[in-house]
């Protein structure tokens, strides 16, 4: 139990320095750290795509402004700050828009109209709001004006007009309006449901140096939790196709459930924000991994969500069926509420990124853990009063015994929550008993070490150590200045210097908060709607999906101009059909090509290309005449060399598919050159390909090799590790390329190999030059575009925030590098 | 008033504190530092409204009343009023 602690600890010298410096003093002292925290979130690029790094200096300016108005009129400041932010942040439409909505719907709660009829023309104005956000819609409404008014109402205008019926005390209408106008919350769509009640009576409640340096720390603890998590994201995270035992699914299971770090560090650093502006709010999290129960995690994790239960669900329930007899009214409550709560986090969700969660898995990982806290409320019912609990060592045993158990079931039900389907989930538990005598034994030592060591810091904290170790109050300013200064050196030159040239690029990857591999793939790959309709709000994507204006993206396969094929192709193109894709036209040639018409033999005199490649090639979401092979046919034959280059590319394709096409379809153009173009992780596409005909029933080509893969996946399916498949990978594109390079030779064709860079590549981070080599050794001509992006960020290419293809420049770009490199061919061939 | 108080700071430390008594301050928070959590602030209300025959509603159960024993007194005297 908590007892209010006395302390009779030194107070440190620069604690008595600081109290000495006044008010100005204090202010300084947290501006300087405001600042180093600034700088820190742009170096690290801490949450980039909530506008994180933008907002920051932002930030410190309305701090400082603030902190030097006079009390009465700061939270005028305040308001005007969110009108300014919003104008910063947004374009100058969205933020009208948004501006104009919030207050219509502030408006509508303080009509002079019964409140059951206010909250009924809430609810219609939300449910219009989200139409509008539909494709559906005849004025569609831009998905982030729509999600920004939702995050800012969706659960404050439910807790404020739950208030406003009872409330006694008269309130300026700034304050009001502040309520709702929190500017953080722009950049934050999963922000903390602040309580009105809390908000009212927090406001400078304590002295205002104290609110910011609390403000301050929390901000400090949200970007440490981001950065553990982008260091678990980046490089700990195992792919969950590669979990085959248990000791996998451990590995697997331990690190995505820490993934709620990303969670906890949002929510921190939101929190501690609005501290910086007097609004000093009570902490978000307790320590929840420490939980020692499942009544006590939820205690524990996002206490102002399980607050806003409590207060608009769980208490209005209970009160419902109190005259019922025995526990039944808890238990009536308590489901009531988890099954709220589950309705909640979907329509969360819906605002955010505007589809509804409705998951198998979802739905059975919220019962499960309802009935779980369920249990422990009605354990706790009955237990005797005033039962004491054991001490000592043997009170270190018992609570270290269950929050070992409480962390362990959690886990493993986040891995349910984490599966898109029961399969995937049943998958993952098949892994998880793939194990021997051995293994189980040595992991009952591992849990029995852990069990020891953890009483013995239990014991250690709770009694040797205990009033021995010195509050992070009193150590937060050194500690945060230490912190931030140590981010910000790590983002230097200097540092990344001393690094070894292999593991540059790697730590590159961490300062830059960029995708994990898979993520990556998947984004490049088209398969980011499925992913989305997961509840992975722990991967890095989601985030980047908040700005998806009333988009409707298919995966190329399933479009209306795709048919599908009866060889190891899978799917191609139909012929001259024409539809809008990525929101531009694509049309196909009389042959079933993304290009212009062409006759089947080339011209007398012009020199012809046949270029395969996948969907960066085919042009996803660019319109017809702009792939980069049309602009640079055009360019050349501007500059009087008849060329024709014949666009034989189609999304997902790769390597082996490729050696087919040239084989069965292509030479029949009758083409000097046939243009191979690679891209990065060329590996580890090749192997994924083999994996991708497989799924569609491919399972004999013309090739032995390409069947003994096929045998082998089919096999060894999920067994297989990633090592071997990328040594696999790098088999295939050995065989495939020779094969490609023989094929053409045998035919008269000139192999061009042509190596074109994804629009985040950056630096070194993948190594093209061996690729070269073997394409070298197998006699193609090679060329690498891989500079054609210098001097540009991947903003500026890529094709949306969801999607890494490039845009109309980026294939500007590779048409102006692959232009002279073309030019140079054709001219030294001979007459 | 003084007799509420005691009989409020009795359950609370038989309840909550393990049996001990004299530890309870009155202005000591109980639902913001978690010594009362949401299943036992509804056990304190029941006790509460056995006790001293008054009737919570469901939005009355928060800090603002339930906080400390001060202001559990000042409630229930405001009900009783």
């Amino acid at each position: 139990m908590s007892q209010p602690k006395t302390t009779s600890k030194p107070i440190p010298f620069w604690l008595t320095t600081i109290a000495n410096t006044g008010t100005l003093g204090k202010i300084t002292l947290s501006l300087l750290q405001l600042i180093l925290l600034t700088l820190a979130v742009i170096q690290l690029d801490i949450e980039k795509d909530l506008q994180l790094p933008r907002l920051m200096p932002f930030v410190v300016v309305v701090f400082l402004v603030h902190a030097i108005t006079p009390i009465k009129y700061r939270l005028h400041v305040f308001l005007t700050a969110t009108i300014a932010a919003a104008f910063y942040l947004f374009r100058w439409l969205d933020a009208s828009l948004i501006l104009v909505f919030s207050l219509g719907l502030f408006a509508i709660c303080h009509l002079p109209i019964r409140i059951n009829i206010r909250k009924l023309l809430l609810l219609g104005c939300g449910l219009v709001l989200a139409f509008a956000r539909t494709p559906y819609s005849p004025i569609p409404m831009p998905s982030l004006v729509v999600s920004t008014v939702g995050t800012l109402f969706m659960f404050r205008a439910i807790i404020y007009l739950y208030e406003l019926k009872f409330e006694k005390e008269q309130l300026t209408w700034v304050k009001r309006l502040s309520y709702f106008m929190l500017f953080p919350n722009f950049c934050f769509p999963i922000y903390p449901i602040v309580d009105y009640k809390v908000f009212k009576k927090t406001y400078y409640d304590a002295e205002e140096s104290v609110i910011y340096q609390r403000g301050l720390n929390l901000m400090v603890r949200g970007i440490v939790q981001l950065l553990l998590y982008r260091f678990l994201y980046l490089y700990v995270l195992p792919p969950v196709n590669s979990v085959t035992n248990m000791w996998d699914f451990l590995h697997y299971a331990i690190v995505s459930y820490l993934l709620v770090l990303r969670l906890a560090g949002l929510l921190n650093f939101s929190v501690g924000l609005l501290r910086m502006f007097g609004f000093n709010l009570p902490d978000i999290f307790n320590h929840f991994l420490f939980a020692t129960g499942f009544n006590d995690y939820w205690r524990r994790v996002n206490i102002y969500w399980k607050d806003f239960l409590l207060k608009i669900i769980y208490y209005p329930a209970y009160f419902r069926f109190k005259k019922m007899k025995g526990n039944t009214p808890i238990i009536l409550a308590t489901a009531v509420t988890f099954v709220m709560n589950w309705f909640f986090h979907a329509y969360q969700w819906f605002w955010v990124l505007g589809g509804f969660l409705i998951k198998a898995t979802d739905i059975l990982f919220w019962s499960i853990f309802g009935i779980l806290v369920l249990i422990a409320m009605i354990r706790q019912t009955t237990q005797p009063k005033g039962k004491k609990e054991p001490t000592g060592w043997k009170g270190s045993f018992k609570t270290v015994l269950n929050i070992f158990a409480t962390f362990s079931t959690i886990t493993i039900l986040w891995s349910l929550w984490m599966s898109p389907t029961f399969k995937d989930w049943f998958n993952l538990l098949k892994a998880a008993v793939n194990t021997d005598l051995k293994g189980v034994a040595l992991l009952l030592l591992i849990i029995a070490a852990i069990i020891g060591i953890g009483t013995w810091i239990h014991y250690q904290l709770n009694h040797t150590w205990k009033d021995k170790l010195p509050g992070y109050s009193r150590i937060a300013i050194p500690a945060n200045l230490a912190v931030l200064g140590l981010l910000g050196l790590s983002t230097t030159s200097f540092i990344l210097n001393q690094l070894p040239e292999g593991s540059r690029s790697k730590y590159t990857m961490f300062i830059h908060n960029d995708l994990n591999e898979e993520d990556e793939d998947a984004q490049f790959e088209g398969y980011y709607d499925e992913i989305l309709q997961s509840n992975n709000l722990s991967s890095q994507l989601w985030s980047k999906d908040r700005n998806k204006d009333n988009v409707d993206w298919e995966i190329m396969g399933e479009t209306a101009i795709a048919q599908q094929l009866d060889n190891m192709l899978i799917d191609g193109m139909k012929p001259s059909e024409s539809i809008e894709f990525k929101n531009e036209q694509l049309t196909s040639n009389q042959w079933g090509m993304r290009d212009k018409h062409y006759e089947l033999l080339p011209p007398e005199g012009a020199s012809r290309f046949v270029l395969l490649g996948g969907s960066v090639e085919m042009g996803s979401g660019v319109g017809d005449g702009e792939t980069f092979e049309q602009l640079t046919e055009n360019e050349l034959n501007q500059e009087g060399i008849n060329v024709e280059i014949l666009n034989c590319s189609f999304a997902s394709r790769h390597v082996a598919q490729h050696v087919y096409s040239l084989e069965n379809e292509v030479l029949q153009f009758k083409p000097q050159y046939a243009i191979y173009v690679a891209h990065y992780f060329e590996y580890k596409k090749a192997y994924k390909n083999i994996e991708r005909m497989l799924e569609h029933g491919v399972t004999s080509t013309p090739y032995p090799f390409v069947n003994e893969l096929l045998a082998e996946a089919q096999t060894k399916g999920k067994k297989m590790k990633d090592g071997e498949k990328n040594k696999r990978g790098k088999e295939i594109v050995e065989w495939g390329y020779q094969q490609f390079a023989e094929i053409a030779r045998k035919n008269g064709v000139q192999p061009v190999w042509v190596y074109v860079p994804a629009v985040h590549e950056r630096g070194n981070q993948f190594d093209d030059q061996e690729l070269e080599a073997i394409a070298r050794s197998a006699g193609f001509t090679c060329i690498s575009l891989r500079d054609a992006y210098n001097g540009y960020t991947a903003e500026e290419l890529y094709l949306a925030e969801w999607d890494n293809h490039p845009n109309k420049q980026g294939h500007a770009l590779l048409s102006k590098a692959l232009t002279p490199a073309l030019r140079d061919l054709i001219q030294q061939q001979p007459k | 008033m003084e007799s509420i108080k005691q009989a409020i700071r009795a359950y609370i430390e038989e309840n909550f504190f393990q049996g001990q008594t004299g530890v309870l301050q009155d202005d000591q928070a109980l639902l913001s530092s978690g010594i009362i959590d949401s299943v036992s602030a509804l056990q304190l209300v029941s006790f509460i409204e056995e006790q001293f025959g008054i009737e919570f509603q469901a939005h009355e159960v928060d800090e603002e009343n339930l906080n400390t024993v001060d202001t559990i007194v000042n409630f229930i005297n405001s009900k009783r009023a």
